[in-house]
C-alpha cells in the first residue's frame, strides 16, 4: 500500500493526486482558495511583496484554446503524433494550474507532450520520439547556450537574462542549459528555465518553474544567528564532538520547506522563503566516507525549515 | 500469460500511484484478468532508514517515503515484492535474495568503496538497524543472481557511474545490464531489462522528488525510458543530483512476457 511523504507538503501531495480532468481540477483549485499561494502580481520576482491568499483565478484560457496552442507549437517543431484533449490539472510540482495536452503516434506510442499554464504560458514541452542513443554529444558545449536560446526564440518563450549554467545530462541524453531563478539577486535552486538540447541541437525538453514566494523579511536574520541555530541542532545531535566536523560558509538562498530537521514544515504549502543555507560535512563513527548535509534556517523566524543530505 | 488489468489514465502522473493502486483494484472487483501467480517474479524494496537518521542525527522521513513507492511501484508492474527495512536490510539478506529475484529497489549509501586501497568496487551499505553497515559490494551480486533480473533501482550516490577500477564490475554490469542505453529493436535479449540509478552524489530531498514522479508515471502505464524523461522533466531538482538510467528505453518494466503498459504498442 502506498504511503503518502511526510517530507512534502501535505496539500501539494494531496493537490497532485488530484490530477482530474478540467472542471474538477479547477473546482478543487477554487475550494481551496483560501489557502493556495499565489504569485503576487508582476512576476515572480518581487519578493516583498505578501504572498496572498488567492481571489478567484483570473480569466483562463478555455482548454480548447490551449490544445490548439500545443497543436500549433508542434506543428512549428515539426512534431509527429496525433494531439489529444487539453487535461486540466493541478501540478503537484509548482501548485499552479495547468493545461497538458499529449500526443501519440498512430501506433498509439506518446510522442509528447506539452503543458501550458491557464494564461497560454507555455511551462513544459517533452519530446518522447528522439529517445536516447547514447552518442558522444555533437554539439560543442560552447555553442550550446546559443542553441538554447534559438529554440526559446521557436517556441515563442523569453530568454531570461544571464548566463546560464550548461551541463552534460547522461540521463536525458542531452545537454541541459539552466536558468536558475533569482529573486532579488538571490538563487532559488529549485526553480527556474531549463531547457535539454539533444547533441545535434533539437529541443528535447524544457521546464520552466516560478514557484510562489512568501514575504522577504525587511531585516533578514544575521549570518551569525543563522550560524547559530545550525551549531545549536548539531550540539543536540553530538555531532559537534566529531573532529571530522567541516561547516560552511552561510549563503542566503530561496528554498522550499521540507520536513528535514521538523516534520511539522512538511505541512507548509508549496512557496519559496528566504533561508541561510548551511553545509556541514562529516564521517560518521567507523566510516571512512564523508557525509554532506545542508540546513535552511529561515531568514524570518530562525526555524530550520528544510534540509537536504547525501545518499 | 495473462497481465493484471492495468489503469490507463490518461493524465500527468501525480507522484502518488494511490490512484492507480485503486483502480487496479476496482479492475479486479469487476471480473478483470487474474493476477500472476504470487511467487512468479520475485522482487526486493530495501531501504536504509538507520543511517539517515539516527546514525546522522537527522529525523527521516524520506527512507520510508521512498521505500513506499518502490514497493508500490513494483507491485503494480506484476512484481511479489517484498520490502526490508532496519534489521531486515542485511547484506545476508540482499545476497540471499539475490539469487532468485527479478527486481530490486535499494536506497540507502552508495559508493565506490576501497576493498582494499586502491581497488575501489561498487555497492552499497545495508541497514541492520545499527550503524556498522557492511557493504555488499557488486562483485558479491554479480556472483549469485539469477541471469533474469530485469529492473534494478539504485536509490543511491555514485552507482550509476562507471567502475574507478579497470576491470570491476559496475553495479548495473552485476545484474547483467550494460551501461548502455538501448531502443527496443537494437536490445540485446529480449530487451527486459532497465537499470535506474544517480551520478556523484545524490541529495535525498531530490531524490524523493524525482522517484516521486518516476513511479507516478511508471504507475500510469508509462515505459520506463518515458517515465525517466518525464520525472527528470518535471521533478523540479537542484542541479546537484544527477539520475541516470541503462537498458532499453522501450522497456515497460513487467515481468515475463507482454507488456501490461497502457501505452505500449
Amino acid at each position: 500500500m502506498i504511503q503518502p511523504a511526510p517530507f512534502e507538503s501535505s496539500r501539494r501531495a494531496f493537490l497532485a493526486r488530484s490530477f482530474v480532468p478540467a472542471g474538477l481540477g479547477v473546482a478543487l483549485a477554487l475550494a481551496m482558495a483560501g489557502t493556495v499561494l499565489v504569485r503576487p502580481p508582476g512576476g515572480g520576482g518581487a519578493a516583498g511583496a505578501p504572498v496572498a491568499p488567492a481571489p478567484l483565478p483570473a480569466p483562463a484560457l478555455d482548454p480548447k484554446a490551449s490544445r490548439q496552442a500545443a497543436v500549433d507549437l508542434a506543428v512549428r517543431l515539426g512534431l509527429s503524433g496525433i494531439a489529444g484533449t487539453a487535461m486540466r490539472q493541478v501540478d503537484g510540482v509548482a501548485g499552479r494550474v495547468v493545461d497538458t495536452v499529449e500526443f501519440h503516434g498512430a501506433d498509439g506510442r506518446l510522442t509528447a507532450e506539452i503543458t501550458s499554464a491557464t494564461d497560454g504560458r507555455l511551462v513544459r514541452f517533452v519530446d518522447l520520439t528522439d529517445q536516447p542513443a547514447g552518442g558522444a554529444p555533437r554539439l560543442a558545449a560552447t555553442t550550446v547556450p546559443a542553441a538554447a536560446r534559438g529554440l526559446l526564440a521557436a517556441v515563442r518563450l523569453p530568454v531570461p537574462p544571464g548566463e546560464p549554467v550548461n551541463t552534460w545530462d547522461a540521463g536525458m541524453d542531452a545537454w541541459c542549459v539552466r536558468w536558475t531563478r533569482t529573486i532579488d539577486g538571490i538563487a532559488a535552486p529549485t526553480d527556474g528555465l531549463s531547457v535539454w538540447v539533444r547533441p545535434a541541437g533539437r529541443l528535447k525538453a524544457l521546464d520552466d518553474i516560478e514557484s510562489p514566494v512568501s514575504p522577504a523579511p525587511p531585516q533578514p536574520l544575521t549570518v551569525d544567528a543563522a550560524r547559530a541555530a545550525v551549531e545549536a541542532y548539531l550540539h543536540r545531535l553530538g555531532l559537534d564532538v566529531l573532529p571530522s566536523l567541516t561547516v560552511g560558509v552561510p549563503r542566503l538562498a530561496w528554498v522550499l520547506p521540507n520536513g528535514f530537521a521538523d516534520p511539522t514544515e512538511a505541512q507548509a504549502p508549496p512557496a519559496l522563503h528566504l533561508a541561510w543555507a548551511v553545509t556541514f560535512s562529516y564521517v560518521p563513527p567507523g566510516w571512512s566516507e564523508r557525509h554532506d548535509v545542508e540546513l535552511d534556517v529561515d531568514a524570518t523566524t530562525g526555524a530550520l525549515i528544510a534540509g537536504t543530505e547525501t545518499a | 500469460m495473462s497481465e493484471p488489468a492495468r489503469p490507463g489514465r490518461a493524465s500527468l502522473p501525480p507522484p502518488w500511484p494511490a490512484l492507480a493502486m485503486v483502480a487496479a483494484l476496482l479492475a479486479a472487483f469487476a471480473g478483470g484478468p487474474a493476477p500472476v501467480a504470487a511467487t512468479t517474479f520475485p522482487a526486493s524494496v530495501y531501504s536504509n532508514v538507520t543511517a539517515f537518521d539516527s546514525c546522522d542525527g537527522t529525523p527521516d522521513t524520506i527512507s520510508r517515503s521512498l521505500e513506499a513507492l518502490a514497493q508500490g511501484g513494483l507491485t503494480y508492474l506484476g512484481y511479489t515484492s517484498a520490502e526490508y527495512v532496519t534489521t531486515g536490510f542485511t547484506r545476508s539478506r540482499v545476497l540471499s535474495r539475490a539469487a532468485t529475484d527479478q527486481a530490486i529497489y535499494v536506497h540507502s549509501h552508495g559508493d565506490q568503496y576501497y576493498d582494499p586501497y586502491p581497488r575501489q568496487i561498487q555497492g552499497f551499505r545495508e541497514d541492520g538497524g545499527d550503524c556498522s553497515q557492511a557493504i555488499v559490494y557488486a562483485t558479491d551480486l554479480a556472483a549469485v543472481r539469477p541471469p533474469n533480473v530485469h529492473l534494478v533501482v539504485m536509490s543511491t550516490c555514485h552507482l550509476a557511474e562507471a567502475a574507478r577500477t579497470s576491470g570491476e564490475p559496475t553495479m548495473a554490469a552485476a545484474y547483467g545490464i550494460d551501461r548502455v542505453k538501448y531502443t527496443d529493436p537494437h536490445a540485446p535479449d529480449d530487451g527486459a531489462r532497465f537499470f535506474l540509478g544517480y551520478e556523484g552524489l545524490a541529495y535525498t530531498a531530490d531524490m524523493l522528488r524525482f522517484e516521486q514522479r518516476f513511479w507516478g508515471y511508471v504507475t500510469t502505464g508509462h515505459l520506463l525510458g518515458d517515465a525517466f524523461t518525464l520525472a527528470r522533466v518535471s521533478a523540479a531538482m537542484s542541479p546537484s543530483t544527477s539520475p541516470d538510467w541503462f537498458g532499453t528505453y522501450d522497456y515497460s518494466g513487467a515481468p515475463g512476457t507482454g507488456a501490461p503498459c497502457t501505452r505500449c504498442v
